[in-house]
């Protein structure tokens, strides 16, 4: 059962989704339901081994194209909704036991794309409003599967934490006349200390203002709203930052580092978002090796984080680790084109 | 040729992406490197002159499956169909 309940408080909406109870929950590596179905095995969600990624229905969703009727019945304060959406799974690869940051840059690029083709077909469903992008990587954040996979939710409304960084987008514009996001970037480059890695396209950094530790955003350089308006070589270099980042988590305390990844993109609406700019942001929930962040009573009850560290030095940290990226098809694309994009080459950190 | 190919199964579909990667590098990448010599560009008419219209050039290779290669997919494009708005890109300059 599934359904959306206001919250007047809040003045947003809740998801119920009690069948999520039931759902797989930490299964043995033999019987991963994200594994390609073996012959004579067990059958998975995925029936056929011939795929680089795939994209497929949750089975276990909190939003539906065709949810059922609410449950319960709505009151003037308590408003109940249909969980209308879509959540979609993505599997990065059949590989079982890779992770997205031990997967070769150009795997990176293939999500990249897929990102992309997905965030194009559900925003045009008439339904859809926002278009979700996300990864919840290991058991500290909750995973159930280790299969390396993301998440897509088409929501029927922009979700909040998206709407209030649009409404305070659109209040910098209207106040300064620029891109709010492109004053942050312009900042951190100007700073440098949390400057983290970078490309032609994409900054990578722990922002003055981050709430986690290790809370990583990865920023478009050019003022672009979502992954359909970037050409094809920054997508190249998206796959570029994000390999660096997530290969550096990786290095910082020599173990496969748990994230949520979260991509925010314009809403799906039809409305013009000009004011708004593509970015990702990384929340770990680690601060030490062994240590987790936890979001207890201020950051729960009341909003407000507490960092317990500074973003300069835990930027140099990260920085430390990154290595550069080495495009395996670069001499042949070089060869074949007659040239080299922006993103063929060896990225490094500068 | 990349290609993406949908099957449904039950009520859910499934979308295979292949990719034959040696990634084309040509005008989009120059353009790319042109805008990437000028960060934090507001322009965004320049913008709309670069999204392309389809990241994996998938059009021509769409495919839906008609129920032959597993026992439990159902040939049907209906859910896929579902879509009234125009997807990203149809409309614009690229």
């Amino acid at each position: 059962m599934s359904e959306l309940r206001w919250h007047p408080l809040l003045g947003e909406w809740v998801a119920t989704a009690t069948h999520r109870q039931e759902r797989t929950f930490l299964p043995p590596p033999d019987h991963c339901p994200l594994d390609p179905t073996k012959p004579g095995g067990f059958p998975t969600e995925i029936p056929e081994p011939t795929y680089d990624i795939v994209v497929f229905e949750n089975r276990f969703p909190s939003l539906r194209p065709d949810p059922p009727a609410p449950a319960v019945e709505a009151t003037e304060l308590y408003r109940v909704e249909p969980a209308h959406g879509i959540c979609e799974v993505v599997v990065y690869t059949p590989n079982h036991s890779a992770t997205l940051a031990t997967e070769p840059v150009e795997q990176i690029y293939k999500l990249v794309r897929v990102w992309t083709d997905r965030f194009r077909e559900l925003s045009a469903r008439d339904f859809v409003k926002y278009v979700f992008i996300f990864e919840n990587k290991g058991e500290a954040i909750g995973v159930t599967l280790h299969h390396p996979h993301g998440q897509i939710y088409a929501y029927p409304f922009t979700p909040p934490r998206v709407a209030r960084e649009l409404d305070e987008c659109l209040a910098h514009q209207e106040r300064t006349g620029h891109c709010l996001v492109c004053d942050i970037l312009t900042e951190e480059r100007r700073d440098g200390r949390r400057i983290v890695a970078e490309n032609d396209s994409f900054t990578s950094y722990i922002p003055f203002f981050a709430r986690y530790p290790y809370e990583v955003h990865i920023t478009a350089r050019r003022h672009l709203q979502a992954l359909t308006d970037m050409t094809d070589a920054e997508r190249r270099d998206l796959a570029t930052a994000i390999k660096q980042v997530i290969a550096a988590y990786d290095k910082l305390f020599n173990l496969s580092f748990p994230y949520m990844m979260v991509l925010h993109q314009r809403p799906s609406d039809g409305a013009t978002y000009d004011h708004y700019h593509f970015h990702i942001e990384f929340y770990p929930p680690l601060r030490t090796a062994t240590k987790l962040k936890y979001l207890a009573g201020s950051e729960t009850g009341a909003g407000m984080f507490i960092n317990d560290t500074l973003a300069e030095e835990k930027a140099a940290e990260l920085r430390a680790h990154v290595e550069p990226v080495v495009w395996k098809f670069a001499q042949q694309a070089t060869d074949d084109a007659g040239h080299v994009g922006s993103a063929t080459r060896p990225e490094g950190n500068e | 040729m990349n290609s993406r190919r949908i099957t449904i199964e039950g009520n859910r579909y499934l979308v295979f992406y292949t990719f034959d990667d040696e990634p084309q590098l040509g005008a989009v990448a120059d353009a790319g490197a042109q805008l990437s010599a000028q960060p934090n560009d507001t322009n965004t008419s320049a913008n709309a002159q670069l999204r392309d219209t389809d990241p994996l050039n998938v059009s021509s290779t769409d495919e839906v499956d008609q129920a032959v290669a597993h026992p439990r997919q159902i040939s049907t494009d209906e859910q896929i169909a579902t879509r009234s708005k125009p997807r990203e890109g149809e409309d614009r300059i690229v």
